[in-house]
């Protein structure tokens, strides 16, 4: 079994779980395990509709898992292994994104669709998505069929999008700006600890938290190793405060070898490497690997506003509490 | 509490401290083992001065050090050529060595002194890789000793004349190390602290293989073995930073020893970086 990953748009809320029962339902009468990230309004509406058998789904609250496209990859990758390991044949996931409130977030969470197809191809997951053509715009709906190979058109009926884009086509580099005041710039000499103490020193001069503070020492010590070790000199870390974020360029003289899912794909736990752009990208807020053919740069972002406690560990909790009453 | 970490001189060490020196000038290294032995002194302590060379060169060498002649006689100072110390084919033998400090440590006692303090000039010993595997064994297990006796030393090596390569890996194995030229530590710990070693500074990817040396360098029990009892327990409480090739390091060693890792650490990421990577041979408690 590889990924399935399909779009449902739905303008009612009884299409919404007219189409997603049966689909939750059959999945469990299988032995699969069930995962339903949506809205809590929705979720309640399957609920019912599933009766007894919604003990067996896990519910998690769009809300908090859409918070970072790299980090909620992380979490899915999670969720499947898990099943993998529980010895379930497959799981079903229901993805309600948040796509947020600028352009820059719909952007970056309709590139996050696209990615899933090549990151999780192999495994043993079905996943669909559901848009509701009520509150997104529609160029976010249009972007859907370009992201999943198909539609759910009615009760265990798939149609192709014939829009859909192969994501090595899709996938691609978003802007992102080093925005204000220059606060630091090195060169990468192969000192590391001083790109350490630059970037401490940077923090907290702008008041970030040990603990996050310790998160980025470690996400930009990744991107300089990577510079160092892969790239070619000369390289340098330039960082920059805008009153609201911290954003910091690395970049080296080599022609980038990454391609625009490097540090998407979840490491490999047998083998050394490709694990630093990975982990930087779970700890930074956004991580850019600018395009062309030129000098490699690496850029990354992070808010200097602590984004409630889960930010202060940036990770999707390991296992999304499953609400242990109905509410409503 | 035993001096760690990197320090700009020799001077302030305590009776159970332990400082690699590596230096490229031979006076800036006379001028350490002045500082150093004459705080020995004022500590009670007897001290010894052990390098290449006559004993009357080397006796030469310690004129700084206020009534020498006193201390020389009353046996509060002493000195000793490389050769008459370590054993002679030239290759430590680490076991035999910690001994003849520690009958030398009792010795000291039992004449008055408040213990031992060696300034040994030991580039000669480490001049092959098989000496210098040999010492830099020798290295740590004489730390263990000096954690429970009053045995402190300053071990002194030439840069230009060794390998590149040598000076670091024995630096990384004290607990104290001259500015610059350890960047992590593994050493014996407290009397008192359970964990198997103390690991601090910062591993990163310019030293990681330095610290899988190291780790095997300390190892107290043969290269190969099962380790007996439970995980390899590590304090990691002055560990600044590890990157996630650092933890991999830790975890292959442990591997190898048929065992696992539990560190101990302040830094919050630690933690974090051994659980998203699944790195299930290393249990890290944050501190």
């Amino acid at each position: 079994m590889t990924l399935v990953h399909d779009t449902l748009v739905y303008d009612s809320d009884e299409r919404f779980t007219e189409i997603l029962t049966p689909y939750v339902a059959e999945g469990l009468a299988a032995g699969e395990q069930a995962c339903v990230v949506t809205r809590p309004a929705n979720a309640e509406r399957l609920r019912d509709a599933l009766g007894a058998r919604a003990d067996q789904v896990r519910f998690i609250d769009a809300t908090d898992w859409y918070r970072f496209p790299a980090r909620t990859i992380a979490g899915y990758h999670r969720t499947i292994q898990s099943a993998r390991a529980a010895g379930a044949p497959g799981i079903r996931v229901v993805g309600e994104v948040e796509f947020g409130d600028t352009a820059a977030e719909r952007a970056a969470w309709t590139r996050y669709e696209s990615v899933l197809n090549e990151v999780f191809a192999t495994e043993p997951a079905r996943i669909v998505c559901p848009y509701d053509a009520r509150r997104l715009p529609a160029r976010v709906v249009d972007d859907a069929r370009r992201t999943h190979t198909h539609e759910v058109v009615g009760q265990g009926q798939r149609r192709r999008n014939e829009a859909f884009v192969d994501p090595h086509a899709f996938v691609a580099p978003l802007p992102l700006a080093l925005r204000g005041a220059l606060l630091a710039e090195i060169t990468l000499d192969g000192d590391l600890r001083a790109v350490r103490a630059t970037v401490d020193r940077v923090a907290r001069q702008v008041g970030l938290s040990p603990e996050r503070t310790a998160g980025l020492v470690l996400a930009l010590n990744e991107l300089a190793t990577n510079a160092i070790v892969h790239g070619r000199p000369p390289a340098d870390l330039r960082a920059c405060f805008d009153g609201e974020r911290l954003s910091f360029e690395v970049a080296d003289a080599g022609k980038a070898p990454l391609d625009h899912f490097a540090g998407f794909r979840p490491p490999d736990p047998d083998a050394v490497g490709g694990a630093g752009l990975w982990l930087a990208r779970q700890i930074a807020d956004r991580l850019e690997i600018l395009p062309g053919a030129g000098p490699t740069r690496v850029r990354m972002s992070m808010s200097v506003r602590d984004a409630g406690d889960a930010a202060s560990v940036p990770a999707p909790p390991a296992r999304p509490t499953v609400p242990s009453h109905r509410s409503g | 509490m035993r001096r760690t970490g990197e320090v700009a001189d020799a001077g302030g060490l305590g009776v159970h401290d332990h400082l690699c020196w590596s230096y490229d000038d031979p006076e800036d290294f006379h001028h350490q083992v002045l500082e150093f032995l004459a705080d020995g002194l004022r500590q009670g302590l007897r001290v010894r001065y052990v390098a290449s060379g006559e004993t009357g060169e080397l006796v030469g060498h310690l004129a700084g050090l206020p009534d020498l002649e006193r201390h020389l006689r009353r046996g509060a100072v002493e000195v000793a050529s490389l050769g008459d110390t370590y054993s002679s084919d030239r290759v430590v033998v680490p076991a035999e060595q910690v001994r003849a400090y520690a009958t030398a440590t009792r010795d000291a006692r039992a004449a008055g002194f408040t213990g031992l303090r060696v300034a040994a000039e030991a580039t000669g010993m480490v001049r092959t890789s098989a000496q210098a595997e040999a010492f830099a064994a020798y290295e740590h297990l004489i730390d263990r000793y000096m954690v429970t006796h009053p045995f402190s030393a300053l071990c002194a090596y030439r840069r230009p004349e060794l390998p590149a390569g040598t000076v670091a890996e024995l630096a990384s194995l004290h607990p104290a190390a001259r500015q610059g030229s350890a960047l992590f530590r593994l050493h014996a710990t407290g009397a008192d602290d359970p964990a198997d070693y103390a690991l601090a500074g910062e591993v990163d990817v310019t030293n990681r293989q330095l610290l899988d040396v190291a780790l095997d360098r300390a190892d107290p029990e043969p290269a190969g073995a099962e380790r007996s009892g439970g995980p390899l327990t590590i304090d990691g409480c002055h560990l600044r930073f590890i990157d996630h090739r650092g933890l991999l390091v830790l975890s292959d060693h442990a591997r190898r020893r048929g065992t696992t890792v539990a560190l101990r650490t302040s830094n919050p990421m630690t933690a974090w970086l051994a659980e998203r990577l699944d790195l299930d041979g290393v249990r890290v408690e944050t501190a």
